[in-house]
């Protein structure tokens, strides 16, 4: 090499270079697909990680503002879409993609999809409330459409027992994951509405998105909502939400909390009756106390502790007027007896015998009427003369006529 | 599926009207009793039929047959 060749300085280039992709469009927010790899992610909230194909590899970096917004956790082998710049890092000269925005690969294309079916079903009033109905609150019978021997389906059957014995449980066994799956759960649920069931749980446990997509086929979804038997849907966990969730009468966010949508607790049931009872048995006490207390007052009144105070006083009252009678009888036969004795000696001062007694006498002529004046005699006419022990009979001889006003 | 099914919705509204009648009115002797009778006897009922433990799943197999075990 010639003296004086001229030279860069290792920043100089770095620089340079750093320009010239600076300046390069093509190199800016674009997407690459690749896996991750080497994925770590520090206190700071900084990410640093390799994003590789079959052949090549390239370094890639995603700073903590952005990768706040990341709503997937990394991990090493996903298949992502990173949206980002490339450029060079002056101080080490290695040239990364800064990554602004990632998804999964594949699950944004579904989710995507999903959404867009999610809209058309709702569009079509498919998730409306009014559209879900109540549940019958004491079930006869309960079919569950679930994994054959899983852990939910389970769940499911001792937690409905527990609560409520005496319900009937059809269990309609069924693929719930992978291919396939959304079918026989469709035909799981129309061979359920030929059976007598007051509900339907269509359920099973948590799993990985994949794993429950199932329950967003579109073609189950729609044979949800038109179930003729009222649906509680219980899959996955509380946070895990797909469209027959949307699409049933009811959701429930577990196997436990699909049995308790399902049927009441037995308890409640039970310490309600026995409530009832008590309340019956101590209205009834009340009503028998009150209605003793009216007999015993009526027993108590005189008339019946007493019924001689009802007749007493008429007793005393005919008692009385027989007195008052009696007295006014006896007055009256006072009176009349006076009145006769009155009478009595009248008549006894009238009687002509108590005259005749006296010395009196009185004259009748031959026909026996009393003469009692002196024009009633005449000389030589028969007569007799009534004395108190005798008759006389006599001719008249004479009359002597008193004289008017003298003697 | 022969079990004798009570309803236990009504029932249990016919309870409560029961109770309720019985606490809020002032009736006759007869329709007092009458009440507290038919009360006693929808809680026995509900009471006997809740005791009554005998369940059953019952398998329905995709090919329609039917297999019922006791548990």
């Amino acid at each position: 090499m010639k003296p004086n060749t001229p030279f860069y300085t290792v920043s100089g280039l770095n620089r340079y270079l750093k320009t010239l992709l600076d300046d390069i469009p093509g190199l800016h927010f674009i997407t690459l697909k690749g896996e991750v790899s080497n994925f770590k992610k520090y206190a700071s909230g900084h990410c640093y990680f390799t994003l590789k194909d079959e052949t090549s590899r390239i370094s890639a970096v995603m700073f903590s503002r952005e990768a706040e917004k990341l709503d997937f956790p990394v991990k090493d082998g996903d298949e992502v879409l990173a949206v980002g710049s490339v450029s060079i890092y002056p101080a080490n000269g290695i040239y990364q993609l800064y990554v602004s925005e990632m998804s999964l690969f594949g699950v944004g294309k579904q989710l995507i999809e999903l959404e867009k079916l999610k809209k058309k079903l709702a569009a079509e009033g498919l998730f409306d409330e009014s559209r879900k109905r109540p549940l019958p609150s004491f079930p006869h019978a309960i079919g569950i459409i679930s994994g054959k021997g899983s852990a939910a389906a389970r769940d499911m059957f001792v937690n409905i027992h527990r609560r409520f014995p005496i319900v009937d449980i059809y269990f309609f066994p069924s693929l719930v994951q992978g291919e396939g799956a959304p079918e026989d759960l469709r035909k799981a649920l129309e061979t359920a509405q030929t059976y007598p069931l007051d509900t339907i749980i269509l359920g099973r446990g948590g799993g990985a998105n994949e794993d429950l997509s199932a329950f967003n086929d579109e073609a189950l979804v729609r044979a949800v909502a038109a179930s003729g038997i009222p649906v509680i849907s219980a899959v996955g966990h509380e946070v895990d939400v797909t469209l027959c969730d949307f699409a049933a009468d009811k959701r429930a966010s577990t196997p436990t909390g699909a049995a308790e949508a399902a049927v009441p607790d037995m308890r409640d049931v039970q310490s309600k009756l026995m409530n009832a009872e008590e309340r019956l048995q101590n209205q009834m006490s009340e009503t028998l106390k009150n209605l003793r207390k009216t007999i015993e007052n009526y027993k108590n009144r005189p008339i019946f502790t007493d019924p001689a105070s009802m007749y007493r006083e008429k007793q005393a009252e005919v008692r009385h007027q027989k007195e008052l009678l009696i007295r006014s009888m006896n007055a009256r036969y006072e009176e009349k007896k006076a009145a006769e004795v009155r009478l009595q000696t009248q008549l006894s001062a009238l009687n002509p015998h108590s005259i005749l007694n006296r010395g009196y006498s009185f004259t009748i002529d031959s026909e026996g009427k009393l003469l009692t004046s002196i024009a009633e005699v005449a000389v030589s006419q028969k007569m007799k003369t009534v004395l108190k022990d005798g008759t006389i009979v006599s001719t008249v001889e004479g009359k002597e006529v008193k004289n008017h006003g003298k003697e | 599926m022969e079990k004798n099914k009570i309803d236990f919705e009504s029932q249990l509204s016919r309870l409560d009207v029961i109770v309720r009648t019985m606490e809020t009115k002032t009736l006759p002797l007869d329709e007092s009793l009458a009440l507290f009778d038919e009360g006693i006897a929808i809680i026995k009922q509900l009471e006997v039929s809740l005791n009554d433990a005998e369940k059953k799943i019952t398998e329905i197999l995709s090919s329609d047959k039917v297999t019922s075990k006791k548990q």
